[in-house]
């Protein structure tokens, strides 16, 4: 029972951020053109690449969040939640390890990548793996196997 | 009991978390704009090199090495005094604390970028150097953009930067081209003077005797610490705590930048916003 609730909770969670997080790159339009000069803070990719991250990324994030909130495959939605903030980790730890001043471009706030960051991405990973463990470990009976039915 | 001890696990991290958000909020409250950002390094900036493209202001090539700032050879007996030059006449400081008095280009800008940097920092370099000149040369020149050099030295990893500081204020009292040709000579030159704080000589290469007496002038006059005071009190009341940090303003909106931008990107970006 506390896990069923645990698990509603992080998952509207989770899909409020990501739908946050997508949205706010978007509108107003000028947001996303401010995200590109977030990207290039990070010296990391050239032109084309931020152009394209900044275009296919914020309505991933928002499409994400929906089928998060919909809870329609979750399995999925939440290793693909968890991979993606992963990946947001790898890049901001890379590039604050390298010394390197940049913009987190998390919530298209300008805030600075710093340890607070860091940390928050990583408290946000926590509700993505129990997702993931919560969904796995509850497999529908058509998918288990007969062992474990 | 596995599920109850999931969800306490859980519920710990929650609270951790919560804390450490608590920690940092009232953390966040007083920055410390002498503290060492993440992007700064302390060690000394890396050699000069020159700029692919001349700045608008086309100055003569700041000279790597110039006989006022080659040391005097070791001598056994003891140096007569070095002769003081006269300490020169305050020139009087006429602008107003409001940083767009100093803005370079137009102040009706449909556009405006303000930087907070410190001329010790490589970031700031890298940025003035790479990016921030060629958008003075093409942006600026022409009114369509207007720039605003915000002065933060970072003492405490920095010794140099505020006297480095000093003179590029100066070199804007006296007029934007002379900020344009002051800035690039420190810029360049950083890893120069990084080490010993020798400034003057190498600004006083680029600038004509009557300007650099100028120069020094409005140096001499104590308002001008007070206007980078004023300065370091603007980059605390807005949250900067690191260098190069920008603030665009285009129609009303105001996006903070953390680093160096590329320049094609800040083409790309003020192209789209100006219509281009």
């Amino acid at each position: 029972m506390v896990l069923r609730a645990l698990s509603w909770v992080f998952r509207l969670a989770l899909a409020g951020i990501f739908i946050y997080a997508g949205a706010v790159k978007m509108y107003p339009p000028i947001q996303r053109e401010f995200f590109i000069l977030d990207l290039s803070t990070y010296q990391l990719l050239p032109l084309w690449a931020i152009t394209l991250i900044a275009w296919v990324l914020p309505p991933f994030e928002v499409a994400l969040g929906l089928l998060l909130l919909s809870g329609w495959k979750l399995r999925y939605s939440s290793a693909a939640s968890a991979l993606l903030l992963l990946g947001f980790m790898a890049v901001m730890l890379f590039t604050y390890l390298r010394g390197v001043e940049a913009n987190c471009g998390c919530f298209g706030d300008g805030e600075p990548i710093s340890p607070w960051t860091l940390t928050r991405d990583s408290l946000i990973l926590v509700p993505a793996i129990f997702l993931i463990v919560y969904s796995w470990r509850l497999r529908p009976p058509s998918q288990a196997t007969p062992a474990t039915a | 009991m596995t599920n109850k001890a999931i969800a306490i696990v859980v519920v710990l991290l929650l609270v951790a978390g919560a804390g450490y958000w608590w920690y940092s909020s009232s953390q966040a409250a007083a920055p410390d704009v002498a503290a060492p950002a993440p992007g700064e390094q302390t060690q000394a900036a890396p050699p000069a090199e020159s700029p692919a493209t001349p700045p608008a202001e086309a100055s003569p090539p700041p000279q790597e090495s110039s006989p006022q700032t080659s040391p005097p050879p070791a001598e056994a007996k003891p140096e007569p005094p070095p002769q003081r030059r006269p300490d020169p006449k305050p020139e009087p400081i006429n602008i107003g604390n409001d940083p767009l008095e100093r803005c370079l280009g137009s102040r009706n800008a449909p556009i405006r970028i303000e930087v907070f940097s410190d001329y010790q920092c490589p970031a700031c370099r890298q940025y003035y150097l790479e990016t921030i000149q060629f958008v003075l040369q093409e942006y600026a020149t022409v009114g369509k953009v207007c720039v605003v050099y915000y002065e933060l030295p970072l003492e405490r990893i920095h010794p140099h930067a505020r006297e480095a500081a000093r003179f590029g204020l100066a070199a804007r009292l006296i007029s934007p081209a002379h900020w344009v040709r002051v800035s690039e000579t420190i810029y360049s030159l950083q890893g120069q003077w990084a080490a010993d704080g020798k400034i003057e000589p190498l600004v006083a290469n680029v600038l004509p005797p009557a300007d650099m007496e100028k120069l020094r002038g409005y140096k001499s006059n104590p308002k001008l610490d007070a206007l980078i005071d004023h300065d370091i009190a603007q980059a605390r009341s807005r949250g900067v705590t690191g260098t190069p940090t920008s603030f665009l303003t285009v129609n009303g909106q105001t996006h903070r930048i953390n680093g160096p931008v590329q320049y094609a990107i800040m083409k790309q970006f003020l192209d789209k916003q100006l219509g281009q």
